[in-house]
């Protein structure tokens, strides 16, 4: 089996950008002084990085993504297991899809 | 696991304990890469791929958003410049999350943190983020959940090149909503554990604004940055003696 030399040109291209995006953030850090102001940048980013995952999928969807993300949300905050949490929310989404 | 309060840091690890755990919880995640796996597999047939070229792209590139945009619009002219910009565009929300993981990931060392970086995905950075506000900092929670999903990655675009039309669509599953359920299960978990809810809401009007007015990679990134700099900006150093000044310490 060979490569075609342009694919092979491609994939070695994303490889490269796709290294950089996970590695760059990390390594530029290094290079700023973590004082306690940026830390806590540093510290609202994930929840806003999550927002920013979950919201737009629930706005571009309807009921079943809005009932889906609370009933997962809820149960996180009843104290159940995580997965059990998650799979409360995709079983409500699938359902919901089914009948609506 | 300790509850761990909002300046609570934990000890940074890796072990193959939490490796173990990592793949555990994060199974749901690693069932959706599997499918959508199978979705790219048969875009990668249809669009004239060796299963050699396929599988070596998956293994590598390991990002499902940017090689399904590249894959969908691809002919030989195509140029790699594009390309690059495409791959760039899609993932340039890893570089916050790098940003924002390196007091966690720091001092394990360059080496173990780059390979733990490198293994990021959405789902099992949702994941990492949540066991480290639980209190358990052992980066193998997020190499084990981006490993399984790496492998489901690779395992379905292989399985995808050759039985791509016999798979149920992945959306009557609830599949494509596994990312979103991780996200809000960790957004659930760390209410308690952010002493300033600012950014955060910053964060969200952000993301809605850009969602109405332009959708599309860039909000993500946007309400990071805004929650940043508004995280900075409102910092402000413990005054034990001086009450007013700065938010209520809980």
């Amino acid at each position: 089996m060979t490569m075609d030399t342009h694919i092979l040109a491609v994939i070695a291209v994303m490889t490269a950008t796709a290294y950089a995006c996970r590695l760059s953030g990390f390594w530029f850090m290094r290079l700023i002084p973590i004082t306690p102001r940026v830390e806590a940048g540093l510290k609202a980013i994930p929840i806003a990085v999550m927002l920013g995952i979950m919201i737009p999928p629930v706005m571009r969807g309807g009921i079943p993504e809005t009932v889906g993300m609370l009933a997962t949300m809820a149960v996180v905050r009843l104290g159940a297991n995580d997965l059990v949490a998650v799979i409360v929310g995709m079983g409500s989404v699938a359902g919901l899809r089914a009948l609506l | 696991m300790s509850d761990a309060g909002p300046d609570a840091k934990p000890e940074a690890k890796l072990t193959l304990a939490g490796f173990l755990e990592g793949m555990r919880i994060s199974t749901p995640f690693g069932a959706s890469s599997l499918v959508y796996g199978i979705a790219f597999g048969l875009l990668a047939a249809q669009t004239g791929f060796s299963v050699l070229e396929a599988a070596t792209m998956s293994t590598l590139v390991f990002s499902g958003t940017a090689q399904i945009a590249v894959l969908q619009s691809w002919t030989h002219a195509l140029s790699l410049l594009a390309i690059a910009s495409t791959v760039l565009l899609v993932n340039v929300r890893y570089v916050l999350m790098g940003a924002a993981i390196r007091p966690w990931l720091a001092p394990l060392g360059g080496l173990k943190a780059s390979a733990a970086l490198l293994t990021i995905v959405d789902g099992s950075y949702a994941l990492a983020i949540r066991e480290y506000h639980k209190g358990n900092g052992d980066a193998g929670i997020l190499m084990g959940a981006g490993i399984l999903s790496w492998l489901c990655w690779i395992g379905g675009t292989i399985a995808g090149f050759y039985t791509g039309t016999a798979i149920p669509n992945p959306k009557s599953v609830g599949l494509d909503f596994v990312i979103v359920a991780f996200c809000a299960s960790t957004v659930a978990m760390m209410v308690d554990h952010i002493r300033d809810y600012v950014p955060a809401v910053v964060a969200l009007a952000v993301v809605i604004v850009f969602e109405l007015v332009m959708p599309g990679p860039w909000g993500v990134v946007a309400a990071g940055l805004a929650a940043a700099f508004t995280g900075a900006i409102r910092y402000r150093a413990p005054a034990p003696a001086d009450t007013s000044a700065g938010e209520p310490t809980p």
